[in-house]
Protein backbone atom coordinates (compact mmCIF):
# COMPACT_ATOMS: atom_id res chain seq x y z
CA UNK A 1 0.00 0.00 0.00
CA UNK A 2 1.37 3.09 -0.81
CA UNK A 3 2.71 5.53 2.14
CA UNK A 4 0.77 8.84 2.17
CA UNK A 5 2.23 11.81 2.51
CA UNK A 6 0.90 15.24 4.17
CA UNK A 7 2.30 18.18 1.73
CA UNK A 8 1.95 22.00 3.68
CA UNK A 9 2.83 24.45 1.63
CA UNK A 10 1.03 27.92 1.05
CA UNK A 11 2.44 28.37 -2.15
CA UNK A 12 0.45 26.72 -4.76
CA UNK A 13 3.28 26.58 -7.31
CA UNK A 14 5.39 24.35 -4.39
CA UNK A 15 2.67 22.04 -3.30
CA UNK A 16 1.77 21.67 -7.41
CA UNK A 17 6.08 20.48 -7.79
CA UNK A 18 5.90 18.27 -4.44
CA UNK A 19 2.52 16.63 -5.36
CA UNK A 20 3.82 16.00 -8.83
CA UNK A 21 7.25 14.71 -7.30
CA UNK A 22 5.91 12.83 -5.10
CA UNK A 23 3.18 10.81 -7.19
CA UNK A 24 5.23 10.20 -10.04
CA UNK A 25 7.29 8.39 -7.21
CA UNK A 26 4.63 5.71 -5.49
CA UNK A 27 2.81 8.61 -2.83
CA UNK A 28 -0.19 9.03 -1.85
CA UNK A 29 -0.67 12.55 -1.55
CA UNK A 30 -2.62 15.29 -0.09
CA UNK A 31 -2.21 18.87 0.31
CA UNK A 32 -2.79 21.92 2.96
CA UNK A 33 -2.17 25.43 2.73
CA UNK A 34 -1.56 26.84 6.44
CA UNK A 35 -1.35 25.22 9.77
CA UNK A 36 -5.08 25.03 10.68
CA UNK A 37 -5.78 23.42 7.23
CA UNK A 38 -2.88 20.81 7.81
CA UNK A 39 -4.58 19.36 11.16
CA UNK A 40 -7.78 18.81 10.02
CA UNK A 41 -6.33 16.80 6.84
CA UNK A 42 -3.80 14.54 8.98
CA UNK A 43 -6.64 13.93 11.32
CA UNK A 44 -8.49 13.05 8.07
CA UNK A 45 -6.14 11.79 5.83
CA UNK A 46 -3.78 10.03 8.35
CA UNK A 47 -0.28 10.74 6.63
CA UNK A 48 3.00 8.72 7.40
CA UNK A 49 5.02 12.20 6.65
CA UNK A 50 4.59 15.98 6.63
CA UNK A 51 6.31 17.94 4.37
CA UNK A 52 6.12 21.34 6.22
CA UNK A 53 6.88 24.77 5.08
CA UNK A 54 7.09 27.05 8.30
CA UNK A 55 5.78 30.55 7.03
CA UNK A 56 2.60 30.11 6.39
CA UNK A 57 -0.83 32.61 6.79
CA UNK A 58 -3.55 31.54 9.52
CA UNK A 59 -1.17 28.90 11.47
CA UNK A 60 2.24 29.23 10.81
CA UNK A 61 5.05 25.85 10.47
CA UNK A 62 5.99 26.26 14.06
CA UNK A 63 2.09 26.33 14.96
CA UNK A 64 1.12 23.59 13.47
CA UNK A 65 4.45 21.24 14.33
CA UNK A 66 3.81 22.42 18.36
CA UNK A 67 0.28 20.79 18.25
CA UNK A 68 0.98 17.98 16.11
CA UNK A 69 4.00 17.32 18.08
CA UNK A 70 1.66 17.94 21.93
CA UNK A 71 -1.52 15.11 20.04
CA UNK A 72 -1.42 12.16 21.87
CA UNK A 73 -2.77 10.68 18.79
CA UNK A 74 -0.55 12.59 16.21
CA UNK A 75 3.07 12.94 17.90
CA UNK A 76 4.61 10.43 16.49
CA UNK A 77 4.12 11.45 12.59
CA UNK A 78 7.52 12.54 11.24
CA UNK A 79 7.29 15.77 9.73
CA UNK A 80 10.58 17.17 7.49
CA UNK A 81 10.59 21.03 7.49
CA UNK A 82 11.26 22.44 3.82
CA UNK A 83 12.28 26.24 4.24
CA UNK A 84 14.00 28.73 2.11
CA UNK A 85 14.91 30.63 5.61
CA UNK A 86 18.14 28.78 6.94
CA UNK A 87 17.63 30.06 10.33
CA UNK A 88 14.92 27.52 11.23
CA UNK A 89 17.52 25.13 10.95
CA UNK A 90 19.31 26.64 13.69
CA UNK A 91 15.52 26.89 15.34
CA UNK A 92 15.00 23.27 15.46
CA UNK A 93 18.08 22.10 15.61
CA UNK A 94 17.44 21.46 19.42
CA UNK A 95 14.18 20.70 21.23
CA UNK A 96 12.32 23.59 22.22
CA UNK A 97 10.11 23.64 25.38
CA UNK A 98 9.48 19.84 25.53
CA UNK A 99 9.48 19.55 21.88
CA UNK A 100 11.45 17.04 19.78
CA UNK A 101 13.25 17.96 16.83
CA UNK A 102 12.13 17.57 13.63
CA UNK A 103 13.29 14.22 11.72
CA UNK A 104 14.97 16.46 8.65
CA UNK A 105 15.26 20.11 7.94
CA UNK A 106 15.46 20.83 3.86
CA UNK A 107 16.37 23.92 2.62
CA UNK A 108 14.72 25.39 -0.63
CA UNK A 109 15.64 25.44 -3.38
CA UNK A 110 16.00 21.52 -2.94
CA UNK A 111 17.45 18.64 -5.29
CA UNK A 112 14.62 16.36 -5.74
CA UNK A 113 16.91 13.23 -5.35
CA UNK A 114 18.08 14.35 -1.83
CA UNK A 115 14.65 15.37 -0.55
CA UNK A 116 12.91 11.23 -2.07
CA UNK A 117 16.08 9.48 -0.33
CA UNK A 118 14.65 11.64 3.12
CA UNK A 119 11.17 11.04 2.33
CA UNK A 120 11.76 7.13 2.08
CA UNK A 121 14.50 6.86 5.09
CA UNK A 122 10.82 9.35 6.75
CA UNK A 123 8.43 6.54 6.00
CA UNK A 124 9.96 3.17 6.74
CA UNK B 1 68.12 61.27 13.95
CA UNK B 2 64.94 63.03 14.59
CA UNK B 3 65.06 65.39 11.53
CA UNK B 4 66.89 66.41 8.45
CA UNK B 5 68.28 70.42 8.77
CA UNK B 6 67.16 72.33 5.99
CA UNK B 7 69.49 74.97 4.87
CA UNK B 8 68.89 77.92 5.99
CA UNK B 9 65.94 76.77 8.30
CA UNK B 10 66.33 76.23 12.04
CA UNK B 11 62.60 75.32 13.43
CA UNK B 12 61.67 77.93 16.18
CA UNK B 13 59.56 76.98 19.31
CA UNK B 14 56.71 79.42 17.00
CA UNK B 15 57.48 76.30 14.34
CA UNK B 16 56.61 73.85 16.58
CA UNK B 17 53.36 75.94 17.54
CA UNK B 18 52.87 76.14 14.17
CA UNK B 19 52.75 72.34 13.54
CA UNK B 20 50.52 71.56 16.64
CA UNK B 21 48.05 74.24 15.68
CA UNK B 22 48.05 72.91 12.15
CA UNK B 23 48.02 69.56 12.34
CA UNK B 24 44.86 68.04 11.06
CA UNK B 25 43.53 65.78 13.80
CA UNK B 26 41.90 67.17 16.51
CA UNK B 27 44.41 67.62 19.67
CA UNK B 28 43.54 68.25 23.31
CA UNK B 29 45.94 68.51 25.95
CA UNK B 30 44.61 67.16 29.06
CA UNK B 31 46.03 67.26 32.91
CA UNK B 32 45.06 64.16 35.53
CA UNK B 33 41.34 65.61 36.45
CA UNK B 34 40.99 65.27 32.60
CA UNK B 35 40.68 68.65 32.11
CA UNK B 36 41.39 70.72 28.66
CA UNK B 37 44.53 72.90 29.33
CA UNK B 38 45.20 73.12 25.35
CA UNK B 39 43.74 72.26 22.19
CA UNK B 40 44.50 72.84 18.68
CA UNK B 41 42.92 74.85 15.57
CA UNK B 42 40.84 71.73 14.05
CA UNK B 43 39.99 71.19 18.03
CA UNK B 44 37.98 74.69 18.40
CA UNK B 45 37.06 74.87 15.08
CA UNK B 46 35.15 71.92 15.79
CA UNK B 47 34.86 71.97 19.46
CA UNK B 48 34.75 75.28 20.36
CA UNK B 49 37.18 77.07 22.35
CA UNK B 50 36.76 74.95 25.52
CA UNK B 51 40.04 74.83 27.39
CA UNK B 52 39.22 74.59 31.26
CA UNK B 53 36.55 72.11 30.33
CA UNK B 54 35.90 68.57 31.38
CA UNK B 55 37.06 66.24 28.35
CA UNK B 56 34.14 64.13 28.10
CA UNK B 57 31.43 67.03 28.62
CA UNK B 58 33.17 68.75 25.69
CA UNK B 59 33.79 65.37 23.32
CA UNK B 60 30.34 63.38 24.70
CA UNK B 61 28.27 65.83 26.53
CA UNK B 62 28.21 63.50 29.79
CA UNK B 63 28.97 64.18 33.29
CA UNK B 64 31.03 60.85 34.17
CA UNK B 65 34.30 59.99 32.57
CA UNK B 66 33.84 57.55 29.55
CA UNK B 67 34.51 54.21 31.44
CA UNK B 68 37.48 52.90 29.06
CA UNK B 69 39.59 56.46 29.25
CA UNK B 70 42.59 56.32 26.90
CA UNK B 71 43.89 59.56 28.66
CA UNK B 72 43.15 58.09 32.48
CA UNK B 73 45.13 54.75 31.29
CA UNK B 74 48.13 57.22 29.80
CA UNK B 75 48.14 58.65 33.33
CA UNK B 76 48.01 55.11 34.71
CA UNK B 77 50.75 53.62 33.14
CA UNK B 78 52.72 56.14 30.94
CA UNK B 79 51.84 54.25 27.95
CA UNK B 80 50.33 55.33 24.27
CA UNK B 81 46.79 54.02 24.37
CA UNK B 82 43.87 53.87 21.35
CA UNK B 83 40.43 53.78 21.10
CA UNK B 84 37.42 54.30 19.29
CA UNK B 85 34.82 57.17 20.25
CA UNK B 86 31.87 58.95 19.11
CA UNK B 87 31.81 62.41 19.85
CA UNK B 88 29.48 65.12 19.24
CA UNK B 89 30.84 68.37 17.84
CA UNK B 90 29.60 71.84 18.59
CA UNK B 91 27.06 71.86 15.81
CA UNK B 92 25.46 68.51 17.19
CA UNK B 93 26.75 66.67 14.40
CA UNK B 94 27.98 62.92 15.54
CA UNK B 95 31.33 62.05 14.27
CA UNK B 96 33.67 58.51 15.03
CA UNK B 97 36.79 59.05 16.01
CA UNK B 98 40.06 57.06 16.25
CA UNK B 99 41.89 58.31 19.47
CA UNK B 100 45.44 58.25 20.30
CA UNK B 101 47.19 58.99 23.85
CA UNK B 102 50.60 60.07 24.91
CA UNK B 103 52.32 61.03 27.69
CA UNK B 104 53.69 64.52 28.25
CA UNK B 105 56.60 64.68 30.56
CA UNK B 106 58.61 67.07 32.86
CA UNK B 107 62.16 67.22 33.30
CA UNK B 108 61.85 64.62 36.34
CA UNK B 109 60.41 62.00 34.41
CA UNK B 110 56.95 62.59 35.98
CA UNK B 111 53.78 62.64 33.23
CA UNK B 112 52.01 66.37 34.15
CA UNK B 113 49.29 66.16 31.09
CA UNK B 114 48.81 63.67 27.93
CA UNK B 115 48.26 64.70 24.42
CA UNK B 116 44.83 63.10 22.93
CA UNK B 117 45.16 63.16 19.21
CA UNK B 118 42.12 61.88 17.73
CA UNK B 119 41.55 61.48 13.80
CA UNK B 120 37.75 61.69 12.42
CA UNK B 121 37.10 58.38 10.65
CA UNK B 122 33.19 59.64 10.10
CA UNK B 123 33.71 58.75 6.32
CA UNK B 124 35.21 55.51 6.86
CA UNK B 125 32.49 54.41 9.23
CA UNK B 126 29.40 55.68 6.83
CA UNK B 127 31.15 53.60 3.97
CA UNK B 128 31.43 50.51 5.78
CA UNK B 129 27.82 50.78 7.57
CA UNK B 130 26.97 51.07 3.45
CA UNK B 131 28.81 47.65 2.78
CA UNK B 132 27.24 46.22 6.07
CA UNK B 133 23.80 47.26 4.36
CA UNK B 134 24.98 46.37 0.61
CA UNK B 135 26.28 42.25 2.67
CA UNK B 136 22.38 42.36 4.18
CA UNK B 137 20.88 43.36 0.88
CA UNK B 138 22.62 40.72 -0.77
CA UNK B 139 21.43 37.80 1.91
CA UNK B 140 17.54 39.53 1.30
CA UNK B 141 17.82 38.65 -2.65
CA UNK B 142 19.63 35.61 -2.11
CA UNK B 143 16.90 34.49 -0.50
CA UNK B 144 14.30 35.85 -2.58
CA UNK B 145 16.06 34.31 -5.52
CA UNK B 146 15.39 30.45 -3.62
CA UNK B 147 12.20 31.17 -3.18
CA UNK B 148 11.92 31.82 -7.13
CA UNK B 149 14.67 28.62 -7.90
CA UNK B 150 12.38 26.24 -5.84
CA UNK B 151 9.32 27.62 -8.52
CA UNK B 152 11.10 27.13 -11.35
CA UNK B 153 12.68 23.94 -10.46
CA UNK B 154 8.96 23.21 -9.40
CA UNK B 155 7.47 24.53 -12.90
CA UNK B 156 10.73 23.13 -15.11
CA UNK B 157 9.77 18.97 -13.13
CA UNK B 158 5.55 19.27 -13.69
CA UNK B 159 6.29 20.47 -17.28
CA UNK B 160 8.51 17.27 -17.74
CA UNK B 161 6.53 15.11 -15.77
CA UNK B 162 3.51 16.46 -18.25
CA UNK B 163 5.69 15.70 -21.41
CA UNK B 164 6.72 11.91 -20.07
CA UNK B 165 3.19 11.15 -18.80
CA UNK B 166 1.51 12.73 -22.52
CA UNK B 167 -0.28 14.96 -20.23
CA UNK B 168 -1.11 17.95 -22.02
CA UNK B 169 -3.22 19.55 -19.01
CA UNK B 170 0.15 18.81 -16.35
CA UNK B 171 2.67 20.55 -18.64
CA UNK B 172 0.14 23.62 -19.33
CA UNK B 173 0.17 23.44 -15.39
CA UNK B 174 4.07 23.13 -15.13
CA UNK B 175 4.34 26.07 -17.70
CA UNK B 176 2.07 28.34 -15.71
CA UNK B 177 4.07 28.00 -12.86
CA UNK B 178 7.73 28.34 -14.71
CA UNK B 179 5.87 31.72 -15.99
CA UNK B 180 4.54 32.90 -12.76
CA UNK B 181 8.36 32.26 -11.64
CA UNK B 182 9.88 34.61 -14.59
CA UNK B 183 7.24 37.06 -13.08
CA UNK B 184 8.64 37.06 -9.90
CA UNK B 185 11.92 37.19 -11.08
CA UNK B 186 11.00 40.76 -12.95
CA UNK B 187 9.64 41.70 -10.01
CA UNK B 188 12.45 40.85 -7.65
CA UNK B 189 14.58 42.85 -10.53
CA UNK B 190 12.67 45.88 -10.40
CA UNK B 191 13.06 45.87 -6.47
CA UNK B 192 16.58 44.92 -6.84
CA UNK B 193 16.78 48.53 -8.80
CA UNK B 194 14.30 50.61 -7.01
CA UNK B 195 16.68 49.55 -4.21
CA UNK B 196 19.84 50.66 -5.61
CA UNK B 197 19.20 53.67 -7.24
CA UNK B 198 20.41 56.98 -5.48
CA UNK B 199 17.01 59.29 -4.69
CA UNK B 200 17.38 62.50 -3.86
CA UNK B 201 15.65 63.27 -0.34
CA UNK B 202 14.33 66.85 -0.81
CA UNK B 203 13.04 68.42 2.44
CA UNK B 204 10.10 70.83 2.73
CA UNK B 205 7.63 71.22 5.37
CA UNK B 206 4.88 69.06 5.38
CA UNK B 207 2.34 68.44 8.19
CA UNK B 208 3.19 64.66 9.67
CA UNK B 209 0.27 64.00 11.17
CA UNK B 210 -1.18 64.09 7.31
CA UNK B 211 1.23 61.40 6.51
CA UNK B 212 0.49 59.12 8.95
CA UNK B 213 -3.57 59.16 8.30
CA UNK B 214 -2.47 58.06 4.84
CA UNK B 215 -0.86 55.34 6.35
CA UNK B 216 -3.74 54.61 8.73
CA UNK B 217 -5.85 54.98 5.16
CA UNK B 218 -3.92 52.33 3.13
CA UNK B 219 -3.82 49.62 5.90
CA UNK B 220 -6.73 49.50 8.09
CA UNK B 221 -8.88 47.56 5.67
CA UNK B 222 -6.33 44.72 5.21
CA UNK B 223 -5.84 44.89 8.92
CA UNK B 224 -9.70 44.48 9.85
CA UNK B 225 -9.29 41.33 7.51
CA UNK B 226 -6.78 39.89 9.94
CA UNK B 227 -9.14 40.73 12.82
CA UNK B 228 -6.21 43.79 13.59
CA UNK B 229 -7.24 46.51 15.68
CA UNK B 230 -5.04 49.64 13.63
CA UNK B 231 -5.47 52.80 15.63
CA UNK B 232 -3.37 56.09 15.57
CA UNK B 233 -2.34 58.55 18.88
CA UNK B 234 -2.06 62.07 17.23
CA UNK B 235 0.13 64.37 18.64
CA UNK B 236 -1.95 67.34 18.06
CA UNK B 237 0.66 69.40 19.16
CA UNK B 238 3.26 67.84 16.42
CA UNK B 239 3.20 70.56 14.04
CA UNK B 240 4.68 70.96 10.52
CA UNK B 241 8.13 69.57 10.38
CA UNK B 242 11.20 69.57 7.87
CA UNK B 243 10.80 66.30 6.23
CA UNK B 244 10.59 64.13 2.74
CA UNK B 245 7.25 63.35 3.09
CA UNK B 246 7.65 60.11 0.38
CA UNK B 247 10.56 58.39 3.03
CA UNK B 248 8.46 59.62 6.37
CA UNK B 249 5.56 57.19 4.16
CA UNK B 250 7.50 54.27 3.22
CA UNK B 251 8.76 54.12 6.43
CA UNK B 252 6.02 54.20 8.33
CA UNK B 253 4.03 51.78 5.87
CA UNK B 254 7.07 49.62 6.03
CA UNK B 255 6.94 49.17 9.90
CA UNK B 256 2.95 48.91 9.93
CA UNK B 257 3.32 46.13 7.22
CA UNK B 258 5.61 44.20 9.56
CA UNK B 259 3.79 44.73 12.83
CA UNK B 260 0.31 43.57 11.16
CA UNK B 261 2.19 40.68 9.71
CA UNK B 262 4.10 39.69 13.37
CA UNK B 263 0.36 39.52 14.85
CA UNK B 264 -0.75 37.74 12.19
CA UNK B 265 1.46 34.86 12.74
CA UNK B 266 0.70 35.23 16.65
CA UNK B 267 -0.85 32.17 18.06
CA UNK B 268 -0.50 33.04 21.93
CA UNK B 269 -3.24 36.25 21.80
CA UNK B 270 -6.73 36.58 19.95
CA UNK B 271 -6.90 40.18 20.19
CA UNK B 272 -3.86 42.25 18.33
CA UNK B 273 -3.42 45.76 18.38
CA UNK B 274 -1.46 47.76 16.20
CA UNK B 275 -0.73 51.78 17.09
CA UNK B 276 0.80 54.20 14.77
CA UNK B 277 1.48 57.24 17.35
CA UNK B 278 3.36 60.38 16.76
CA UNK B 279 4.56 62.57 19.56
CA UNK B 280 7.28 65.38 20.27
CA UNK B 281 10.44 65.98 22.17
CA UNK B 282 11.24 69.98 22.13
CA UNK B 283 11.96 69.97 18.52
CA UNK B 284 12.44 66.89 17.88
CA UNK B 285 9.33 64.86 15.85
CA UNK B 286 8.76 61.17 17.45
CA UNK B 287 6.87 58.59 15.36
CA UNK B 288 6.18 54.76 16.50
CA UNK B 289 4.16 51.96 15.19
CA UNK B 290 4.12 49.35 18.62
CA UNK B 291 2.12 46.18 18.33
CA UNK B 292 1.22 43.24 20.60
CA UNK B 293 2.51 40.72 18.61
CA UNK B 294 4.94 37.94 19.86
CA UNK B 295 7.67 40.51 19.05
CA UNK B 296 11.07 38.84 18.45
CA UNK B 297 12.69 35.60 19.60
CA UNK B 298 16.22 35.99 20.92
CA UNK B 299 17.53 33.58 18.81
CA UNK B 300 16.22 35.95 16.16
CA UNK B 301 17.31 39.09 16.64
CA UNK B 302 20.69 39.06 14.95
CA UNK B 303 18.66 38.32 11.64
CA UNK B 304 16.65 41.64 11.83
CA UNK B 305 17.40 43.18 8.26
CA UNK B 306 18.62 40.02 6.98
CA UNK B 307 16.99 37.22 5.94
CA UNK B 308 14.28 35.79 8.72
CA UNK B 309 12.34 39.20 8.25
CA UNK B 310 12.15 38.57 4.39
CA UNK B 311 9.64 35.59 4.04
CA UNK B 312 8.11 35.06 0.73
CA UNK B 313 7.81 36.69 -2.53
CA UNK B 314 3.71 37.13 -1.87
CA UNK B 315 4.59 39.30 1.33
CA UNK B 316 6.51 41.30 -0.46
CA UNK B 317 10.22 41.65 -1.64
CA UNK B 318 11.64 41.57 2.17
CA UNK B 319 13.50 44.82 1.44
CA UNK B 320 10.90 47.06 3.69
CA UNK B 321 12.98 47.23 6.53
CA UNK B 322 16.38 47.51 4.48
CA UNK B 323 14.90 50.10 2.52
CA UNK B 324 13.53 52.20 6.10
CA UNK B 325 16.95 52.02 7.47
CA UNK B 326 18.84 52.91 4.38
CA UNK B 327 16.22 56.15 4.73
Amino acid sequence: MAKKVLIVDDEEDVRTYLNSLLSNNGYETEMAEDGEDAFRKVKKFGPNLVILDIIMPNQSGVGFYRNLKKSEIYSDIPVIILSGVTAYKDFFARERGGLPKPQEFVEKPFSTNDLLSKVEVCVK
Amino acid sequence: MDRINIDGWEPTQHDYRQLFQKVPCYISVQNSELRIIQTNELFRQDFGDRVGELCYSVYKRKTDPCPECPVAKTFADGQVHSSEEQVITRDGNEAFVIVYTSPIRNDQGEIVAVMEMSTNITPVKRLQTELTMMGHTVATMAHGIKNILTGLDGGIYVVNSGLSNRDQKETLKGWDIVQRNVARISSLVKDILYCAKKRGHEISVIDPNHVVMEVFDLFHETAALEKIQLDVEIDPKLGPVQLNSEDLHTILSNLVHNALEACKFDLNRREHRVVIRTDHKGPIAIFEVSDNGPGLPEEWKSYVFTEILSTKERYGTGLGLLVTKKI
